[in-house]
Parts: C-alpha cells; sequence; structure tokens
C-alpha cells in the first residue's frame, strides 16, 4: 500500500470519523491551510462521502408494499425442513402424518362450518390467517376483521386497520369479498390492500390482478399497481353496506388519475329532489348503527317492501336478514333470507341468504 | 346476548379488539413481539428500516442487481433470529450485521462469477470512457465509485459503507462485524485509499 505523503494524514482522517477532540480538531484546520496533501486528502474523503450518500433509486409506495407483503407472507410459512437424511426421516414422517391428521380435521371441520351461516371467526393483529391452501390474511397492527365462509363466498369484514390479501384464483362459482361498514371490495385471484377506519373505507390498493370498489353505488375496477382513496369530501355512511339513493340515474364509474389527493372520488348518483321513502331507509340504516337491530329490521323491511323498484331495496332485504341475526331471532332471519331468494333469485347476496336459510334451526340452548 | 347473537357479533366485528399502534413501540419492544411470532412487529421494522437497508446494500454489494431479494432475506433472518437481539448494541448495528453476512453469503456464492464480471467491467470501462465530460458527470463518478467498491475486499467495503454511508460509529461497526474496534479504523483508512486510488487513476 502506498504510503500517505504526510505524517498528518491520519489525523486528517481521524478529524473526518469524529475521533478527535477540538484542540485537534482546530490544530489540523491549520495544518490543512498548509499542506496540499492533506488538504486533498480532507477534500478526496468528502468527496467519496458525498458520492457514497448521493441518492439512490427508491423504490415506489407499491413496490415497498409488495416486498412487505412478500415478506411477510414468507415469514408466516414455516421455515423449511432439513434436507433429508437418514436421520430426519423418522420425524419426517411423524410431520407427515401431522400433516395429513390436520388437514383431515380440516375438512371435516370445514364440512360443519359450510353448513352455517358466517362463522369462521378469526381476528390477530398477530398472525397470519389462512383463508384457504394459499389464500392469506395479513392484518397490520391490531387491525379488527372478521371472516365469515359459506356456500362458496368468503367475506372478510374489516372494521379498522389494515389488512394486505393475497388470495388464490378462485374457481367458478368462488367469490371472495372485502367488506367494510360503507363498502365492498371483490376479488378474484389477487394480491391487495385494504384500510378501514371506524368501519369506512378509507384505501385500496392492488399489487396483482384485479378488484372491484363498490362504494356509495359506484364502481370501480381496479388493475395492478393501481391504488383507490376515500375521496376527502366522502361522509361516513351510517350502517353495514352503502347503496345508491333511490331513483338514481346509471351508477358512476370513476377513473384514476396518478396523486391520490387529486384521484377523483367516486361520485355517488345525485339525490332525488322527491324523497320517496328514503326516510325508513336512513332511519334503518342509523338503528343498524345504534345497535337498535330489531327496529332496524322493521324499518328496513317497511322500506324494502314499499320500494320494490328502489336500487336499495335489495340492499335492505339483505340487511333485515342480519339485523334480526343481530337481534338474536335466528328463525326469523332465515324466514327473512327465503324471502330475500324469492324476490331477488339472483340477487347479489343470493350465497349469503341461501346459507342463512339453509342454516339448521338452533336449539332452545343456543338462543 | 344470546349465543347465536354473540357469535354473529364475532363474526362481523372479529373480536372487537382495541386498535392500539403498533409503530409506537420501541425496537426493543419489536423484536421482542418479534422473537414470538409476532408478524406485525417484522412489517412495522420493515417500515422502519427497509430503505436503509436497501440503500446499505446496493452500496455494500457495489450496485447489485437483486437488492430487493437481499433486502428481504435481512428481514425474513432477522424474523428467526430475533431472540438473539441485543438492545444494548441498537437495533441499526444488529440489522446492518445481519445485512453484512448476507451480502458476504451472496459474495461468497458469486465468487466465480464475480471475477468474470470483473474483468469484463474493466474492458468495458477502458473502451466506454473516453471524453473528460464523461468523467467529469456525476452519473460516471458514481459509476466509477460502484467499480471502485467492487473492487474493494469485502470486510472493507463494509466498513466503509458502514461508516460513511451508514454513519455508525466505529463501535456500532465493530459490534454488527464481531471486529476490534481499532480494525475498523484500519480497514477504513486502507479502503479510503484504495477508493480514492482507483477514482483518480480513472478519472486522471
Amino acid at each position: 500500500m502506498k504510503r500517505e505523503p504526510c505524517s498528518m494524514a491520519l489525523l486528517v482522517e481521524a478529524t473526518r470519523d469524529g475521533r478527535c477532540g477540538d484542540r485537534e480538531l482546530s490544530s489540523i484546520d491549520r495544518h490543512l491551510a498548509t499542506c496540499a496533501s492533506c488538504a486533498e486528502l480532507a477534500r478526496d474523503i468528502d468527496h467519496v462521502r458525498a458520492l457514497l450518500r448521493s441518492p439512490t433509486a427508491t423504490p415506489t409506495p407499491l413496490e415497498v408494499q409488495r416486498g412487505r407483503l412478500r415478506l411477510l407472507r414468507e415469514a408466516a410459512l414455516p421455515q423449511s425442513p432439513p434436507p433429508a437424511s437418514a436421520r430426519v426421516r423418522p420425524l419426517l414422517a411423524v410431520a407427515l402424518a401431522i400433516a395429513a391428521a390436520a388437514a383431515l380435521l380440516f375438512v371435516v371441520q370445514r364440512r360443519s362450518v359450510e353448513g352455517h351461516a358466517a362463522t369462521a371467526t378469526l381476528a390477530s393483529a398477530s398472525a397470519s390467517v389462512p383463508v384457504r391452501t394459499s389464500t392469506t390474511v395479513l392484518p397490520e397492527g391490531e387491525a379488527r376483521f372478521g371472516r365469515a365462509s359459506a356456500d362458496g363466498t368468503e367475506i372478510v369484514t374489516l372494521d379498522d386497520g389494515a389488512i394486505d390479501l393475497s388470495v388464490r384464483h378462485l374457481d367458478a362459482g368462488e367469490r371472495f369479498l372485502v367488506k367494510t361498514g360503507d363498502a365492498e371490495v371483490e376479488v378474484r385471484g389477487t394480491v391487495f390492500r385494504v384500510e378501514a377506519s371506524d368501519r369506512h373505507l378509507q384505501s385500496v390498493a392492488v399489487v396483482e390482478g384485479k378488484v372491484e370498489v363498490r362504494f356509495r353505488g359506484g364502481k370501480l375496477l381496479l388493475i395492478a399497481n393501481e391504488r383507490w382513496d376515500r375521496p376527502i369530501d366522502a361522509p361516513p355512511i351510517p350502517g353495514p353496506i352503502a347503496a345508491a339513493p333511490a331513483g338514481a340515474g346509471p351508477r358512476a364509474t370513476a377513473t384514476l388519475a396518478p396523486p391520490p389527493a387529486k384521484r377523483p372520488p367516486i361520485k355517488p348518483p345525485a339525490r332525488p329532489a322527491v324523497d320517496d321513502g328514503s326516510a325508513a331507509f336512513v332511519e334503518g340504516m342509523a338503528m343498524m348503527e345504534r345497535g337498535d337491530y330489531g327496529d332496524a329490521a322493521r324499518h328496513l323491511e317497511a322500506f324494502s317492501k314499499s320500494n320494490p323498484r328502489d336500487d336499495r331495496a335489495e340492499d335492505a332485504a339483505f340487511l333485515v336478514i342480519l339485523a334480526l341475526q343481530r337481534a338474536g331471532r335466528p328463525t326469523e332471519a332465515a324466514a327473512a333470507a327465503r324471502r330475500y331468494l324469492s324476490t331477488y333469485p339472483a340477487g347479489y347476496r343470493r350465497a349469503q341468504a341461501r346459507a342463512i336459510a339453509d342454516a339448521p334451526e338452533p336449539t332452545p340452548g343456543e338462543r | 346476548m344470546s349465543r347465536v347473537k354473540s357469535r354473529e357479533d364475532k363474526a362481523f366485528h372479529g373480536g372487537a379488539r382495541p386498535r392500539s399502534d403498533a409503530s409506537d413501540a420501541s425496537d426493543t419492544e419489536i423484536f421482542a413481539a418479534m422473537s414470538a411470532g409476532n408478524l406485525t412487529a417484522l412489517g412495522v421494522l420493515y417500515d422502519r428500516h427497509h430503505a436503509s437497508i436497501r440503500r446499505f446494500i446496493l452500496r455494500a454489494s457495489a450496485g447489485s442487481q437483486d437488492t430487493e431479494d437481499l433486502v428481504h432475506d435481512v428481514f425474513l433472518t432477522a424474523s428467526r433470529v430475533a431472540g438473539t437481539y441485543d438492545d444494548r448494541a441498537g437495533s441499526r448495528p444488529f440489522l446492518l450485521g445481519i445485512a453484512a453476512n448476507i451480502v458476504r453469503s451472496r459474495r461468497q456464492k458469486h465468487a466465480r462469477w464475480r471475477v468474470a464480471l470483473g474483468l469484463l467491467e474493466n474492458a468495458l470501462t477502458g473502451v466506454l470512457r473516453r471524453t473528460p465530460e464523461d468523467g467529469a458527470s456525476e452519473a460516471e463518478q458514481l459509476r466509477l465509485l460502484n467499480v471502485a467498491l467492487a473492487r474493494l475486499s469485502e470486510e472493507k467495503r463494509l466498513v466503509l459503507v458502514m461508516i460513511e454511508l451508514e454513519e455508525l460509529s466505529g463501535e456500532e461497526v465493530a459490534t454488527a462485524l464481531g471486529i476490534p474496534v481499532a480494525t475498523v479504523w484500519t480497514r477504513l483508512h486502507y479502503a479510503r485509499a484504495e477508493v480514492r486510488e482507483h477514482l483518480k487513476r480513472r478519472i486522471g
């Protein structure tokens, strides 16, 4: 290695590294004024430091999100087993036996679960929740969510916080939805993230695949690398499912613009000038929000019957089912589900309604 | 509340656990939670440090094309060895130490290819560097810096990047790399000298 020409060179480096006191610093400063070699060394150190610290290419927020999701997905998996060898084969055989037993148990439990409506419930801030073999729901923070599965439809209900989802490609007839109090997100084989606050949808970001966001009567299809943010001017809507107002024109379909703040919101159709029963609907939703499920069911049913051509009638009919369930009246909920199915045989929530209608009668002890 | 209602409520509200902000937790709490298998904690750690780790790996691996994979490996490794975290050393030296090991191990795996690519790089550098303007441009200097970093030994490069880019102290670098502090300063001195020499030779 070439020797530094000046004996003070090491001290120059030390000052640049913050290893010297004030006295040495002032001494070196004086030396730098007179020693060209050391002055060049100091400049070179600063230059290399500046080059090293020059900005590097930074990933986009979506790329970061994708990396984060990949990390959490992989970390959720059990660690790879060691290479097969004579020593580990017995352990592997035991593990396979346990896995087979667990798979068998899962199948048995699943059959039992699918006979009931909305039974699968998981909420964890700390663990991966496998929906199925290759579908994962990863909560961030203490996200509050629940999951219901019935009749080929999986529903994740997000109350608060953010969840990252990776949904396997669904077979024909299967559906996967994320619901908040005021919106729905439906997917088919995709990787995406949903955020909600106090049961109100805040944002949806798609990493892979497509999702459809249904919010306040509007629909929006998001593809990979697109994101939807709740419009700043969108007030929270009471009740679990917001539907388009009565008499609305064609449902709005928004397009995306690059910056979230400037993105045009999904505009709800304008409210009709004449209130043809909206009060009953709004009142029913407000009652749902307050937890007054019995009265909510009555109001919503009245609305549904008196406004059969209203866009919200189907939602109201389905909400009656939920309200009766929450009111602890499963028999009436099943009857409401049957009414829903007869009125809306091709209804959007027919799968959930059918599951509730077909649910076995609870025994008196369960009521 | 009936059992049916309770079950229904639970299904729709996910247990109604109060939300708390994990991002307020200290790194020590984060590592403790990670060692208990808490994936949320790993997500928070990633949010806090991924940019710094990515930048470090980019420089420490001299512009590697698989930076994202290496960043991924750092956090995956951190989640698996979280139980060994010692908060006296601090989280950045801990993570950078893991990153340094991963960069080293990658370098060992790709040693043969590196030699071949290094020869190609030298040949290309000679062909492409033609004009004084090119030599003076910042992009060119950055490229030359990457070449200079690639020519350094792994140990010298890691020390140089940890000190100059990540601004770790000598003691923190010593902890991260498991070497004496005096060795840190020695390696830093030689790393600087070699980078300076390379840049001067190339830029002229």
